[in-house]
This record gives structure tokens, sequence and C-alpha cells, in this order.
């Protein structure tokens, strides 16, 4: 607990129990925190976005060129015809890139924060910084990850001849669901995963496995299977990846209300994510 | 009335003492908050208390010396006081900004200049970057790297790099300072000059814990200090009964490590710990107090005895009784030799011998010594018996002595001291 005394003075309070308000309370904490913390956060993120270019032949057109290699191997896959996912609305080559960018969202801001503790354990054992501000710093290179995919996205739009709607410019906030989604996974894990150390790679499989019933790299009209198409409706993330990408390529989508309702859902589990984490926060470090 | 700034309540701290139990208690812990129930309080089958029941309150201003053998809980104490583990049972308030010199060089990258990091090791210490601005000369001057400071951290030295990392860490100036066994970085200047910054903090308020294996870097800084022995202590004293109490808990730990050697081989070779011919056997070493009990330590100054039991298997006409003393770090530190004692020889028939060697004033200082007799025969060139570490004894600290200098010293020698100004030189 920290209050500032009648003197002006800051006063810190450790003691077993101290976390044991409701979901709001955990809400309110980690505002508190990433607002005391908010200038370490930017210059965590500023210290690995400018060490992983330095001493590179391409520096910092490393920052594009990665995500572009990203989706060259759906693209090889699919011009040498090994792919055959049927043909939509959407130009396939527009869909699996658009497709795979949102869905790519989840699995980064979970690895970015189920990893952020293990990756920060020296500043844990050593420094005072709240370690929900070291979980969630990581995030700040994934939003920066979103910023240059909308640059990708635009070059792949425009070198198959194609013209993405101004959903586009919307696009970090459309993909937004899908980082909240992945982000309440991470907190859970990032204090769990410490405890069993198998329980993040465990979660990160399922997570591929969870790829393959969302229609990210296939169109969803071209599944027969009533059983698989079942799966895939009852999925929410079929409409966190379709919503946004009918968007962007087409101006509309159907299940636009379905989508706010999830988006909803996915600021209930940041919330009961950052529950969980605060109640285990401390089991972290003696486990590090 | 000045608010105290530093308020230990009746602080605990467990862990696992396996990595199996560590997962298990993990777990089961886990699910019990989850379910909104408080922490098991009480030890379980696989745990220890790391601390356990820990007391102490700290003015503004105060300096703590936190000594503790290893494994003694001074780590966790300042890991609590750090905000790093959260303790089991009790209570910490910690009145005022805290900065952790552990903390210091915590987040550099190496491939960033010294200048980029320093912003990014203040935000790390709490510092604003308003702050750090403000603190940037000062910095960087501390630490004395002005010529370097816009060149890669992984170019700097091994010194540098710390250098750096402390100047960022003690210019911050906080109202509580935390320090863990850094204050020996740097060369002998550098060094002085974090001794020199420590004490002007002291001086203007700051309360400072320092942990540390040094009784003479504690007794440096502080004035009081507390010692850990297995998670518990007795509370402040002044800092030299606590040095001197920490020296006996080191001690008697070090000579948890002195297992007796003793075996019914006698190789007729050296090289070993134990050799000689078979003529005679010394059964056994027994060191005594002045009142003749067997005893495993004995105040600095006191007199003691050792108690040699023989086995003589064949007679020795001119024999020589030895003992030679070994400390921890120097071999054979001193001799006890008959012959060089009273420049006599003993004659052994075969049969049972007890020997008491009286040692009425011995100059040992405090530390952990191992007594190894042995027997030679005046006219031959070899001996009868020798065993290494026989026994072993610790000499305790004395209420009036304080002993601190350099701990691999073993004898004290009185000296008395004499400084007159040097004549002719200009006053």
């Amino acid at each position: 607990m920290r209050y500032v005394d009648s003197d002006g003075m800051p006063v810190t309070i450790y003691q077993p129990n101290e976390t044991q308000g409701g979901v709001i309370w955990g809400l309110q904490r980690a505002a508190t925190d990433i607002t005391v913390s908010r200038h370490v956060i930017a210059r965590l993120f500023w210290r690995d976005f400018i060490a992983q270019f330095r001493q590179k032949l391409l520096g910092y057109f490393w920052a594009l060129l990665s995500p572009l290699l990203g989706i060259a191997s759906f693209l090889f896959l699919f011009f040498i015809g090994v792919l055959h996912p049927g043909e939509g609305e959407i130009p396939y080559t527009v869909y699996v890139m658009v497709g795979s960018t949102i869905w790519g969202c989840l699995p980064g801001a979970m690895g970015a924060v189920s990893g952020g503790l293990q990756a920060q354990a020296d500043l844990i054992m050593r420094t005072r910084i709240p370690k929900v501000a070291l979980a969630l710093s990581s995030l700040a290179g994934l939003f920066y990850g979103i910023l240059i995919s909308m640059v990708t996205m635009t070059i792949i739009f425009v070198s198959t001849g194609h013209t993405p709607t101004w959903w586009l410019l919307a696009y970090p906030l459309l993909a937004l669901p899908m980082v909240l989604l992945g982000t309440s996974i991470g907190l859970v894990l990032s204090v769990l995963g410490s405890i069993a150390r198998d329980l993040t790679p465990m979660i990160t499989q399922l997570m591929a496995l969870v790829m393959y019933v969302t229609p990210v790299i296939y169109i969803h009209s071209t599944i027969q299977n009533t059983f698989v198409k079942a799966i895939i409706d009852w999925n929410p993330m079929s409409y966190l990846v379709d919503v946004p990408r009918s968007l962007i390529c087409l101006g509309h989508a159907d299940n636009a209300g379905v989508y706010l309702i999830i988006a909803m859902g996915t600021v209930a589990l940041v919330a009961i994510g950052l529950r969980i984490f605060y109640l285990l926060e401390d089991l972290v470090a003696e486990r590090l | 009335m000045q608010k105290p700034s530093v308020v230990v309540e009746g602080v605990s701290k467990k862990f696992g003492s396996s990595l199996k139990s560590a997962l298990k208690y993990g777990l089961i812990d886990s699910g019990r908050r989850l379910l909104g129930r408080e922490k098991d309080q009480t030890l379980r089958h696989g745990e220890f208390w790391a601390l356990n029941d820990v007391n102490f309150v700290l003015d503004p201003g105060d300096a703590l010396g936190i000594m503790g053998v290893n494994g003694s809980g001074k780590t966790t104490l300042l890991r609590i006081l750090n905000g790093t583990y959260s303790p089991d049972k009790g209570k910490v308030t910690l009145r005022g900004r805290v900065g952790a010199l552990i903390a210091a060089g915590a987040g550099f990258s190496p491939m960033l200049t010294g200048r980029e990091n320093i912003y990014i090791s203040g935000a790390l210490l709490g510092m604003t970057p308003g702050e750090i601005r403000s603190k940037f000369d000062e910095i960087i001057t501390f630490a004395d790297l002005n010529e370097f400071i816009d060149m890669p951290v992984r170019n700097y030295s091994s010194g540098m790099s710390v250098r750096l990392g402390f100047a960022i860490a003690v210019i911050s100036a906080p109202e509580i300072l935390l320090v863990d066994e850094v204050l020996a970085v740097g060369d002998m200047s550098f060094q002085k000059k974090c001794f020199e910054r420590i004490r002007d903090l002291e001086k203007k308020g700051t309360t400072i814990l320092l942990v540390s294996h040094s009784p003479g870097a504690i007794w440096s800084v502080c004035k009081k200090a507390l010692v850990l022995q297995r998670g518990t202590t007795e509370g402040i004293t002044s800092v030299e009964d606590a040095c001197r109490l920490y020296d006996h808990f080191n001690m008697l730990e070090r000579m948890k490590g002195n297992g007796r050697r003793n075996s019914d081989d006698l190789p007729a070779e050296y090289g070993g710990t134990r050799g000689g011919t078979g003529d005679v056997i010394v059964k056994n070493l027994e060191i005594l107090d002045a009142s003749f009990k067997p005893v495993s330590q004995v105040e600095y100054g006191k007199a003691f005895v050792l108690r040699l039991y023989l086995d003589v298997k064949k007679p020795i006409p001119n024999g020589i009784i030895r003992v030679q003393i070994d400390a921890e770090i120097n071999k054979a530190i001193a001799i006890i030799d008959s012959y060089e004692a009273h420049n006599s020889v003993f004659s052994f028939e075969p049969g049972q011998y007890v020997v008491d060697i009286h040692l009425e004033q011995p100059n040992l200082r405090p530390g952990v010594y191992e007594f190894c007799p042995s027997i030679t025969e005046r006219t031959l060139g070899i001996h009868l018996f020798y065993q290494y570490g026989m026994a072993s004894l610790a000499i305790t600290h004395p209420s009036d002595i304080f002993f601190y200098a350099d701990f691999r010293a073993s004898v004290h020698l009185n000296a008395s001291y004499m400084v007159r100004f040097q004549e002719g030189q200009p006053s």
C-alpha cells in the first residue's frame, strides 16, 4: 500500500494479503501502477527498440522488413498452388495477409505479457517497479508493431492492385479486442507460468491449434464439415478476425454487433486477468 | 518528535526447500488465493522460515548494518524492504522515497551509450526525466566518465560500468537507502568517494540499511547493527557487539565443516592427513578450559589445555611431542614443540599415556583453528605419528577488545603507539 502522509512524505506499507480487493480494485490499482511507471515503460520500450537496430546493416529498415518476410511464406504457398482456399469477396492474398496480421495480435500480446516478467527478472529482483508495469511494458512493442503492420498492409494492397478502405486507419482500434484477449491470458500466464514453467508453452501450443478453428487463412464458406463449421461459428475469435478484416477490405461487415459484444467481453477479461495477476504477483519473485 | 522512517514489525518469510515443494505449494497457494482465502501462515512440510519474527525501528539519519552468515536471511530482509518479496507475516512501513543500491546498473543495455543508459537506469530508480536531466552532470562527474559518456556501455571496462550504475543510484538522494555489499566497486578512490557520499546522505537524514559480510565496511558506516542467524535476530545492538556476534556465528558455521579425520588406517608415508611408523598413535586430542572441561570455543586471551592420549606400541627413548596450529587460511601459524620449549625429550615405554599441554597466554585472534599433533624421535628424521586437523577450537571475541581489521590475521601482538610530528616540516 502506498500513500502520502500529512507531512507530504510518501509512505509504503508491505504486509501479507494486501491485494484482496475486487475486480474494480484491480483495474484502479493497475491504472495507478501504470501511471506511476509511465516513464519506466517508455524508457524500457525505447531501450529495446533502439538497441535492436544498432550495429545492423539495414538498421531501422528491419522494422518494416521483418513483418513483410513474415507473410511471405503464406504467399509462397498460395502462388505455387499448395493452398486451395477458395475465392471470396476479398482476394485471397489480401485475405490471408490481413487475417494473419489481426490473428498475430493474440499470440503477440499473450507472449509479450506472459514473458514480460521472466524477461525482466533482473529488474523485479533489484528494483521497486510495479510488476504489472513490467508485464505490460512489452505491449508497447506490440503497438508499435501494429502501426508498422498498417504500412505493410498498405504495401500489399497496392502491390496486388487493390485499395483498402478508410477502416485501415482504424486498424489499431479494430485489433484492440484481440490485443486485450491476448493480454488477459498473458497476465494470468505471467504469474502462473512462473510457478509451473510448462504452462505457458502448453497454452501457446493450444493457441496454435485454435487458429485452425478460426478463419484466418481459409474462407469460412469453403468449410463443408458441419461440426467444424459449428465450432468456427461459436469461436469468438472468428468474429475478432473476420469483422475487422471485412471492414478494412470491403468497408462493411456482417456480425458487427457480435464483434462489439465480444470486444466488451475482452475488456472484462482483462479486468479479471489483472485481478488474478495482483492476487498471485508476489509468488513470482520467489520463483524467478 | 520525528516519525520513524523504517518500522519492521514481526516480519516473517518462508520458502520451499526444494523446487518440487515450491511448485506444489505455489499451485496450492494460487488456488487458495483465487478462492479468496488468505496466505497460509503455518510452516508446511518442505518449507523453512528464511525470516522469523524480525522487529526493528529506524529514525531518519540512522545507519543500520545487517550482518549474518550465508543463508541467515539478510538478502530476504533487504528484498522485503525493497518490495521484491511480500512478507508472509508482519508488516513493514517505510516513510520516504526508497533508493536501492542493489539496483545499481539495473536495466543497462550494452548497445546503448552511457548517456542513454543514465536515462533508463534513472527511470528504473524512480527518477523523473526532469530529475535525471538536472542531476545528469553530477552523475557523470561522480562516475568520472566525462569523455566516455557517449560511448556504448559494452565498450566500458567492468569498473566503468559499475561506477556509472553506482553513480546513478547514489545521486538519486532517497530518504531510505538500501545497500547490499556493493561498496566494494571500482578502484580505491571511487570506493572512498562512495563512502563519503553515503556519509553525506546519512548527515542529511537519509536512513541507511547496509548489508555486508565485511565487519569493517559495516563499522565504518553504521553505529548500530543487527545480526541475523537462521532468520531470527535479537534486535539492534551497537555495531561493535554486532560484529562480535556475527564473528561468533561465522566461526560456529565454519567449525561445522571441520570434521574429525580419525581412522584406524595409519599409512607409513607422508602426503596424507594422517600417517606414521605405528610405534605410537595419538588416539585423541581434547581441548579443555582452565577448569579442565572439554570445550569447542574459548574467549580470546583465556588459557586452555591440549590433552593428548597416546598409545605407545614400541619404546621411544627420545620422544618429542609437537602440535601444529593451522588457521583457516594460513597453515602452521604456530608450533608447540616440547624440545623447543624445554630443550628436553620424553622417554616412553609401551603403554597408554595422557599428556597435558597448558597454554597460559594464547594470543590467537578470534577465528577457528585446527590442532595437528605429531610425535617425532630426537635421533630419527621422521615422524612416528602425525595427523592434521585432529581437533578444532573457535576463539571468540573478548568484550574489551574489538577485532575487526582482517579476519585472515591469526595472532594478536600487543603494541603501543607513539605519534609525533616530524621535525623540520612546515607546520
